[in-house]
């Protein structure tokens, strides 16, 4: 009963995660309307809990945003859960520490893997015949915006956490780190 | 095999799975039972962002204002000057037709749809409408406003909705005519989804501004006619083959809350 409760606590968080963002795609004036609350709220939770289930997270949101995306179905499935694995091992063997700056360099790696990611699948589409290519300057452009905003919203989202819990605080890990 | 690469494998492998059973049809249930929590709420937020876009508008200056107010009252005055012309040709026409018992055909069918939504991915602009496949949508189809202003064509079709991708998205290609001497042909475009272009216009051709652009008729699913916009400047290269035009749309692309579907 306990699982059941949770698993429909996670479902239902998850769709509200994603009718968030797209509030915000509605709602914010561009250029504030690229920001991706998905991955910022994700990340934030990654490094706040340290679990890899938010690779599996990412899978159910991103198939949620599937389902209103004029690219072909998979497009940004794949090249966002993918990105959020690599940015799951980056945290657990490279930016470890839970600081602030490594949350903004992972967002930043992590959108930098989503969009390249996304870039090559619709590319070898494109070869393939099935769509058409987005031009690179749009590419640039708009992942630019989004690595601005979503890494200013994952800081914010930081400060106001490790405020409020100990679990960010890379004093606590640090001594942690050093416990005999 | 390490752990990583057992992990990128399986979660590889999960992603094509699911990719496949998607195009086999086998996950519409799980689609469709997302779609029922997700789309009203969509379309509230939608119509409220359409709210709070129609009560804001923004001028830079009193000046702006004051310059925006008489280029209103301006066109307001030249529209009922050509109402009222419209009126007297409506008249006229009807009559001819009448005397030579023209039959009244009507070119193209279509089929009213309600914005319930827009992109959630910011590489695109799109609406989400509430028409789909069972409504008997192809396609390709122009979406149109006010029945003679195109705005999109249908992308992609699901059983009971739409996704439109609006002629300022930067994938947006329509084929177009300019209503100058020449009739010049070219392409619109959409530039970075924050624009429209008319693209490769013969250099030889006149194009000024305030030219009105309509669809050509060349593609399927889309009628000729049916406007676009009109030429707001022209980008003419003395050693380039084609010039180019910016292009601005007859209506505000973000205030987009009924719709019509061209359908065969």
């Amino acid at each position: 009963m306990k699982l059941l409760i949770r698993i429909l606590i996670q479902f239902f968080g998850l769709i509200f995660l994603v009718l968030t963002n797209m509030a915000s795609a509605y709602l914010l004036p561009a250029p504030f309307s690229k920001i991706n609350l998905v991955l910022a709220v994700l990340i934030v939770w990654m490094l706040w809990r340290g679990s890899g289930f938010i690779i599996w997270w990412m899978f159910f949101a991103s198939f949620i945003v599937e389902l209103y995306s004029t690219s072909p179905f998979g497009v940004i499935l794949s090249s966002s859960t993918l990105a959020m694995l690599f940015g799951y091992w980056f945290y657990r063997h490279i930016f470890t520490n839970r600081s602030w700056y490594a949350a903004i360099i992972l967002t930043l790696v992590i959108i930098c893997f989503y969009r390249l990611g996304y870039t090559l699948i619709l590319v070898a589409l494109s070869i393939l015949g099935t769509v058409s290519l987005v031009p690179w300057k749009l590419i640039f452009i708009t992942s630019i915006w989004e690595i601005l905003f979503t890494t200013s919203t994952v800081a914010l989202f930081y400060i106001i956490l490790s405020h409020l819990s100990r679990h960010l605080r890379t004093s606590v890990v640090e001594a942690q780190y050093f416990k005999v | 095999m390490t752990s990583k690469s057992k992990t990128f494998v399986s979660a590889s492998t999960l992603i094509l799975l699911i990719i496949c059973i998607h195009f086999l049809g086998w996950l519409r249930p799980i689609e469709n039972l997302l779609r029922f929590f997700v789309s009203p709420f969509s379309q509230k937020v939608y119509s409220l962002s359409i709210q709070i876009a129609n009560n804001t508008e923004d001028f830079a200056s009193v000046e702006d204002l004051k310059q925006a107010y008489q280029s209103a009252m301006e066109n307001l005055l030249a529209n009922q000057v050509q109402s009222v012309q419209q009126q007297l040709l409506e008249e006229e026409n009807s009559e001819l037709r009448n005397q030579l018992k023209f039959i009244q055909k009507k070119q193209f069918n279509t089929i009213g749809a309600e914005v319930i939504g827009k992109n959630i991915d910011p590489l695109g602009n799109t609406l989400i409408i509430n028409r789909g496949i069972v409504d008997g949508l192809k396609l390709s189809s122009a979406v149109l406003v006010g029945e003679g202003v195109i705005v999109g064509k249908v992308m992609r079709l699901e059983n009971k909705i739409a996704i439109v991708r609006l002629i300022n998205d930067g994938r947006s290609k329509v084929a177009a005519t300019l209503m100058n001497r020449e009739k010049s042909l070219g392409l619109v475009e959409g530039g970075y989804g924050i624009s429209v272009q008319m693209n490769y216009i013969p250099q030889n051709e006149n194009v000024n501004t305030g030219d009105l652009i309509v669809t050509s008729g060349l593609e399927e699913n889309v009628p000729r006619g049916l406007l676009i916009g009109t030429i707001e400047a022209v980008e003419k290269e003395a050693y380039q083959p084609f010039q180019r035009a910016v292009v601005k749309p007859l209506i505000n692309l973000d205030k987009i809350r009924l719709v019509l579907v061209v359908v065969p």
